[in-house]
């Protein structure tokens, strides 16, 4: 405990330090600045972008997103439409079939998807073994780069999008936003100021690396294959 | 009336190739330029800039902007040498009255080819030359001075010159001044590669704006060619060269 | 010393015939890949002087920012530690892991980890180590330092890695594919994640607003390495901070495409704090070391700009000198011209000289730049310093000093310039020479133009006179 207090004190010291050294580094003029001056300057330096972002070739950002994931370019996925979340198990147990995957998923523990009725499908309890299917809900999808994002909650668990081989992701129709910027406001409608949960996780594509030779293979240490099911819910 | 232009040679040009500076001069005099070349100029002092040597630098900048200031322009058949022209005024502190003197020699100083194409709105008009041709952007002029479209525009008008596309024409040739001296070995893989990548793209003509990346890339090429013991395929000419070669005064 | 030690390192390189084609199998992809992503992106440049924007004004208001992030991460229930240098940094960490009684620590790739010695200051406490991401797996496996920041490995062929593999993976595979490789790794690395204690992890982002630490990943090693260990250490730049979480976004649009040519990596995850009451996964405890090691100096030394490099990597996979000499070559953790820049306010200019020296200035750097580093400007400014340090070897400074001599007497020089082309004369064969006294740096290689008669001066004088009579 001593030990600690020691450290603590220390690192209190070398704080002091760096903000010193901070201060000399620049013009005294600086200390008058307001700190709503700084977020004034720091929001147009978003403001004066907006129209640089990446375009979409569709208007309706869930359109775009599907187009992304069919013409490829995000990596080791594909994706289809469903109607109607009461047919999601169907769809499930067509994609495990199509991929020779024997009859058991492991499901995220969220009312939306338990209430389903799976039939005759395993539920797993873990990941453990080889090709091993997860299934879960994204929290919302973004149409530029063809992502989901994903929060850990009470009803989800961070691994659970690393350790199967196939991950299954649906995501609603009318929550999939065009710009990455775009999150931002959700997560303050969502979270509030200054919060957010433990774990907020960008997922486009499936785990992948060039490591070798710059050659991509699929399947690194996380899913070997995503895909996403949107969910038409309007 | 006729632009003054004073013509900074560079000391390459003045030392090993000075058709590069007479092809300059006829140039820039088609354009309508008046042409004037001081005899006691040295050089632009990239040497002394690149090694951080500023107080040598400065001595050497004075010394060219006292002699080339009264011109209307200063050109250069040189990226490198108009850029660290323009250069001069970093050195000098505010309140050094050779830094205003500094920034408006740099505002009136070019490198040739994208002076007579941008200053002088000149174009190459009857020239006829059955060759193939591929074009190394020196880095200075490129990125520096934005020396890019302007030679190619002046060699498109060329009848029956074509264009051979070369891998990496925009990167560095592994001259980089002192460094192809100080880092020999380094600097050879890099012209090596260049030389592959010429032979390869394998134009009648190699061409460029800058002497110092030429002689290294011509001078690499006559080493391998003769071990090779064959011909060099590709000749090496300063772009000033070729177009002065064409005009009709030089009609023999 | 460590002069020679370039020069020879650099030699060692060259001669490896072997290493060329490692770095140009990885280098020539992502260049390629880069410059697809930026075609397709017709609001790059606009983004990227967005980008360059973004970080200046988070340098311009350090402390503000600093200070705002350690309040949100406070807040969030991380332990927030600072630290001036790399050794008090590391021993942050060591501690920390002690204090909980670590065996196994898993590490997702962190430059900074590397800045700072951690790797090394972990094994001298003999801590089980698990290098997490596949490249710095394999080169702990070789025992190598990283040779690139995007890809630590890269100067190993897959035939290297074959070897790696089948000496130390468990269950050792016979075939040489990547694919099979990649899978080999997964299994070893997969039991691993899940029996740490301790994960550590670098940032790409600090998140001043909310406290969130930004990590991307393509392969999901920093996500499990932060998750399943009791404790998740941060290691982080005091330079990595964001005003808020939409600001990290253009910088994502412009880091990944820089490195790797994607729009974005598999992986962007916003890390927050220890686990809340109801999660059901994540680290009981979360502590951030904020490192400055050099970066304050950088503000006062005008390489402020240098403060803006997001770690993308473009500016080696675009050198000349880089691709050519491989990253161990320059003796530093960061190599390349990023490297030429930091590596004097870390390691002191005149270990760090060489690097600074060996480069042509050719600006291909600043080009692909992501957030428009100056960076032949700061590489310059450098030698400027070594210069009034008198660092380089009295021979090259002796000789520059003439030279500045000369070039500010005209008269002289032209005088010298002239007695130069007489003492050519006799060297010359067709218009070359092929060796000459004092040459021997430029001859060696290649052959050197001789002149054409007499200098561009005398000849148009001449021409004048007789022009004028
Ligand atoms: S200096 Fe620029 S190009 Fe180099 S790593 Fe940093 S951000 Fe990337």
């Amino acid at each position: 405990m001593k030990h600690k207090s020691d450290e603590l004190s220390r690192s209190d010291q070398h704080r002091k330090d760096i903000f010193a050294d901070i201060k000399k580094g620049k013009p005294a003029s600086n200390e008058a600045i307001k700190p709503e001056q700084i977020e004034r300057e720091a929001q147009a330096l978003l403001d004066n972008y907006v129209q640089d972002r990446p375009f979409a070739l569709s208007n309706e950002p869930a359109d775009e997103l599907v187009r992304r994931i069919t013409s490829g370019v995000v990596i080791g996925t594909t994706i289809e439409r469903l109607d109607c979340t009461s047919l999601l198990p169907k769809a499930v147990e067509i994609f495990l079939d199509k991929h020779d995957l024997p009859n058991s998923i492991l499901l995220q523990p969220s009312a939306p998807l338990t209430r389903l009725s799976w039939g005759d499908m395993g539920l797993l309890a873990n990941l453990d073994q080889e090709n091993s299917v997860s299934v879960c809900m994204a929290d919302l999808g973004i149409a530029e780069t063809g992502s989901v994002i994903i929060h850990s909650s009470e009803t989800m668990p961070v691994l659970m999008n690393f350790l199967s081989t196939y991950q299954i992701i649906t995501v609603r129709k009318s929550t999939v936003l065009r710009h990455l910027e775009d999150y931002s406001e959700i997560a303050l409608r969502l979270f509030g100021p200054n919060k957010s949960p433990r774990n907020t996780t960008l997922i486009t594509g499936a785990s992948g690396t060039t490591d070798i030779e710059g050659e991509l293979v699929q399947g690194a240490h996380g899913p070997r294959h995503v895909h996403i099911i949107c969910l038409d819910d309007q | 009336m006729k632009a003054n232009v004073g013509l900074f040679v560079t000391c390459l040009v003045n030392t090993l190739r000075p058709s590069v500076g007479f092809a300059a001069i006829q140039l820039l005099e088609d354009a309508d330029c008046n042409v004037s070349v001081p005899s006691a100029q040295s050089c632009c002092g990239q040497p002394a800039f690149n090694s951080g040597d500023d107080e040598g630098t400065k001595a050497i900048a004075r010394k060219l902007i006292e002699r080339f200031e009264g011109f209307d322009y200063v050109v250069a058949p040189s990226g490198s040498c108009a850029a660290m022209i323009r250069k001069f005024d970093e050195l000098f502190e505010n309140d050094d009255p050779f830094a205003e003197r500094a920034k408006s020699l740099a505002g009136k100083t070019f490198e040739l080819l994208s002076f007579l194409v941008d200053i002088c709105d000149y174009t190459v008009v009857d020239s006829t030359l059955d060759a193939t041709y591929s074009y190394h952007h020196s880095c200075s002029g490129l990125r520096e001075l934005n020396v890019h479209q302007q030679p190619m525009k002046l060699l498109k008008d060329i009848k029956g010159l074509q264009a051979k596309p070369l891998k990496g024409s925009t990167e560095c040739c592994g001259f980089g001044g002192t460094f192809c001296v100080k880092y020999s070995d380094i600097s050879n893989e890099v012209v090596s590669e260049k030389v592959d990548n010429i032979l390869a793209a394998n134009a009648d003509i190699l061409l460029g704006g800058d002497l110092g990346c030429l002689m290294n890339i011509e001078g690499k090429m006559n080493r391998v060619t003769d071990k090779e013991a064959r011909e060099k395929p590709t000749s090496v000419m300063h772009t000033a060269e070729l177009l002065a070669d064409l005009l009709p005064s030089n009609d023999s | 010393m460590k002069q020679n030690k370039f020069k020879r390192n650099v030699s060692d390189a060259l001669n490896n015939p072997k290493l060329k084609v490692a770095i140009r199998r990885t280098t020539d992809r992502a260049d390629a890949k880069r410059a697809t992503a930026v075609k397709n992106f017709p609001g790059f440049d606009r983004t990227r002087e967005q980008g360059q924007k973004i970080k200046d004004h988070v340098i311009e208001y350090l402390d503000y920012y600093l200070a705002e992030f350690e309040r949100n991460a406070i807040a969030n229930g991380s332990i927030v530690h600072w630290a001036k240098n790399a050794e008090h940094a590391s021993q942050i960490v060591v501690d920390i892991c002690h204090e909980q009684g670590a065996k196994k620590i898993t590490r997702s790739k962190s430059m900074l980890g590397e800045e700072i010695g951690l790797p090394a200051a972990l094994d001298r406490e003999d801590f089980e180590r698990v290098e997490t991401d596949l490249a710095e797996h394999i080169i702990q496996l070789a025992g190598d330092p990283p040779s690139h920041i995007v890809w630590p490995a890269l100067h190993l062929t897959r035939e290297d890695v074959v070897d790696l593999f089948r000496e130390n993976h468990q269950n050792p595979i016979e075939s040489t594919q990547v694919v099979d490789l990649v899978s080999s790794a997964r299994r070893e690395l997969r039991h691993h994640f899940l029996s740490a204690d301790v994960g550590i992890t670098g940032a790409n982002f600090l998140v001043a607003d909310t406290g969130q630490v930004c990590t991307v990943t393509n392969e999901g090693n920093a996500e499990l390495t932060t998750t399943p260990p009791k404790v998740h250490i941060v290691t982080a730049g005091i330079e990595k901070l964001v005003p808020s979480i939409a600001h990290a976004m253009p910088l994502l649009r412009l880091l990944v495409r820089s490195a790797t040519g994607a729009d974005i990596t598999q992986y962007t995850t916003f890390h927050n704090g220890p686990k809340r009451g109801t999660d059901l996964d994540g680290p009981e405890h979360c502590h951030i070391v904020l490192v400055d090691n050099g970066r304050t100096n950088m503000l006062k030394d005008d390489m402020k700009e240098m403060l803006r490099c997001i770690r993308c990597g473009a500016c080696m996979n675009h050198c000349v000198v880089y691709k050519h000499i491989g990253g161990h070559a320059y003796g530093s953790v960061y190599p390349g011209p990023m490297g030429a820049v930091i590596t004097p306010n870390i390691d002191g200019l005149n270990n760090a000289f060489e690097p600074v020296s060996a480069c042509t200035l050719n600006g291909k750097c600043q080009e692909v730049c992501p957030v428009n580093i100056p960076l032949p400007t700061l590489i310059r400014a450098w030698r400027k310093k070594a210069w009034e340090k008198k660092v380089d070897t009295i021979r090259n400074r002796f000789l520059v000093a003439c030279f500045s001599q000369l070039a500010q007497r005209p008269r002289l020089f032209q005088f010298t310039t002239n007695m130069a082309i007489l003492m050519m004369k006799p060297f010359s064969r067709r218009g070359w020479i092929r060796w000459m006294p004092f040459a021997g740096s430029w001859t060696t290689n290649r052959d050197l133009l001789a002149p054409q008669g007499q200098s561009f001066i005398q000849q148009y004088q001449k021409n004048r006179e007789r022009h004028e009579a």
